[in-house]
């Protein structure tokens, strides 16, 4: 199991370090950026920038120097590129059938379930780094950068989104694996589950805006991860860890069982 | 009674309504040289995957030193050298860390001395080692394909296609390693081809399969005697007589000074036929597999 681990490291350990890289970077610049507001003294005016519709989603992010630290976690884009890798190393076990690799790796006494296995610890690991990575980009630039006097982020509010921002990823990243276990390729699998991560977004910010759809994007795990409401105190997130952590091990069972008894 | 290295029985595989492989029922004793011959896409690298427990059979049963492939699996890839009839490779690798890795998998890692054997018969050079497996050739990859599925000495080795894109000397180093394991006597053997020479020079006994059934299991040695010789005569005058009604005698063409015939079996009574004729030319082709592989495969289209 190790040998396989590492070789799969070794084939993401560039993107990996690349994407840790810009999202640590986007931590420092966001700082330095909230920085410059709170220094200039003008924190809640950046709420009258913003369109209306936002403020749901960005809440109080606006109102505080703290607030803006934090955005580095919940923004779309951040949010999303965790989200696509995650569903980008879920989807191994398809890349594994399309080279071929299953011939050379399942030729030996290795047990089937070992290519799940490895594709969920590397996830998994893969994702934590990246919340690792992050989360320590954002203390360093805050010791840094930070104006004195101004309040830090509660450490509380930051590993809680941390943590929703990595099962979020972890749950779309076990969907890919559901999908991997069916797919000959790695691109379908990941197209199919990256468009559908796009879909449920665009859903559950719809249902921001649209009190008739709220109902329906129950069904979006990115439901259960609102920033703002983080930030506000009012984020239940017992609730939302068991959902997306029941929607993660739901998907990974699911693969096993599949992916057990596929042709390769 | 002979204790068989690979058993299937009645193995079959649907790819929805298309037979991959149908009703394949194949005996192949321990120690033998068995080829596995068919046209692209007969059935041969299904049976194979389905021998690994890659491919999960529709129907039927196949064992390996008595191993169930699929609920024995573990037991069965354990005891198996493979080699994929498309040799995959990780392109960012150099050729020594593609074994390491690929020996970290194996029940037993292989000695030092086995994989020096080796890449001297299959002449691997350190430099060769150490380069990236992009930057291979097709023959070097499977030279390295080679490699991986004789390193650990396993007693059933599976060969899917093993000389595609091998090089006359290195196919000779192949036969020559066949050659020495199945003296030995400790291997069983299991290869697919469709380059029949290959065959001809390393196997024992073939199974021939077509569309997913298995249409002939039969020595070499069977071949070779149940095999008709191309016998031409060239006379040197016209000659007006028949040709002799011999069991096993078949005509191909006949002109006045130029007989082709097929003959089956002894050639003596069509010799002691010919006595008296002005004959001054008498050819007999030599056996090659090609035919009757293809008078077989014939048959069985007919």
């Amino acid at each position: 199991m190790i040998a396989l681990v590492r070789r799969s490291f070794e084939r993401v350990v560039r993107p990996l370090l690349a994407i840790g890289l810009l999202l640590s970077a986007f931590q420092i610049a966001l700082i330095a950026s909230a920085s410059s507001i709170a220094a200039d003294g003008d924190v809640a005016g950046l709420t009258r920038l913003v369109p209306g519709f936002l403020h749901k989603s960005l809440g109080l992010a606006l109102v505080s120097f703290a607030g803006m630290t934090t955005i580095g976690f919940f923004d779309a884009v951040i949010v999303m590129i965790v989200v696509l890798f995650a569903i980008f190393l879920g989807t191994e076990p398809a890349a594994d059938v399309e080279a071929g690799y299953v011939d050379l790796i399942l030729a030996r006494p290795l047990p089937r379930h070992w290519i799940v296995s490895r594709s969920v610890f590397l996830m998994t690991a893969s994702v934590v780094a990246l919340m690792l990575a992050m989360g320590l980009a954002l203390w360093l630039a805050l010791a840094w950068l930070a104006p004195s006097g101004a309040v830090w982020p509660q450490a509380g509010v930051v590993i809680t989104m941390a943590a929703h921002l990595m099962m979020v990823s972890l749950s779309f990243g076990a969907a890919g694996l559901a999908a991997a276990a069916w797919a000959k390729r790695r691109g379908s699998a990941g197209l199919a589950v990256g468009v559908a991560a796009l879909a449920l977004y665009l859903l559950d910010f719809l249902a921001t805006m649209w009190q008739p759809i709220a109902g329906l994007a129950r069904v979006s795990p990115f439901h259960y991860f609102h920033g703002g409401d983080i930030l506000a105190g009012t984020a239940r997130a017992g609730l939302d860890f068991t959902v997306l952590g029941a929607i993660t091990i739901g998907a990974i069972a699911l693969a096993y069982w599949r992916h057990g008894r596929r042709d390769l | 009674m002979a204790r068989f290295a690979i058993h299937t029985q009645a193995l079959t595989k649907y790819w929805g309504e298309v037979v991959g492989v149908e009703a394949l029922s194949l005996d192949v004793p321990e120690g033998e040289v068995f080829g596995f011959l068919g046209a692209n896409g007969a059935g041969k690298t299904t049976t194979i995957r389905m021998l690994l427990d890659l491919v999960r059979p529709t129907s039927g049963t196949a064992t390996v030193l008595g191993f169930d492939c699929q609920r024995q699996g573990l037991e069965v890839r354990g005891r198996v050298g493979y080699l994929p009839g498309e040799m995959p490779i990780y392109p960012e690798l150099t050729g020594e860390r593609y074994l390491t890795f690929l020996a970290s998998l194996g029940a037993r890692p292989p000695s030092r001395a086995r994989l020096e054997f080796l890449f001297r018969r299959f002449d691997v050079s350190d430099l060769d080692l150490r380069r990236r497996m992009r930057d291979y050739s097709h023959g070097m990859k499977r030279k390295l394909g080679l490699i991986q599925a004789l390193m650990t000495d396993a007693p059933v080795l599976i060969l899917d296609e093993p000389t595609s894109g091998l090089d006359p000397l290195m196919i000779e180093a192949f036969s020559e390693t066949i050659d020495e394991l199945s003296q030995a006597g400790r291997t069983t053997i299991f290869m697919s081809s469709h380059i029949l020479s290959e065959v001809d020079r390393v196997c024992r006994r073939i199974g021939l399969v077509r569309h997913g059934h298995l249409v002939a299991v039969r020595t070499l040695a069977e071949l070779r005697s149940a095999a008709p010789r191309r016998v031409t005569i060239v006379f040197s005058q016209p000659v007006c007589a028949d040709v002799p009604p011999i069991d096993g005698v078949v005509v191909v063409s006949r002109e006045p000074t130029r007989w082709v015939l097929d003959v089956q079996g002894p050639l003596g009574r069509l010799v002691a036929s010919l006595n008296g004729c002005p004959i001054t030319d008498l050819s007999i082709a030599p056996f090659t597999l090609d035919d009757t592989i293809l008078r077989l495969l014939g048959e069985q289209r007919s």
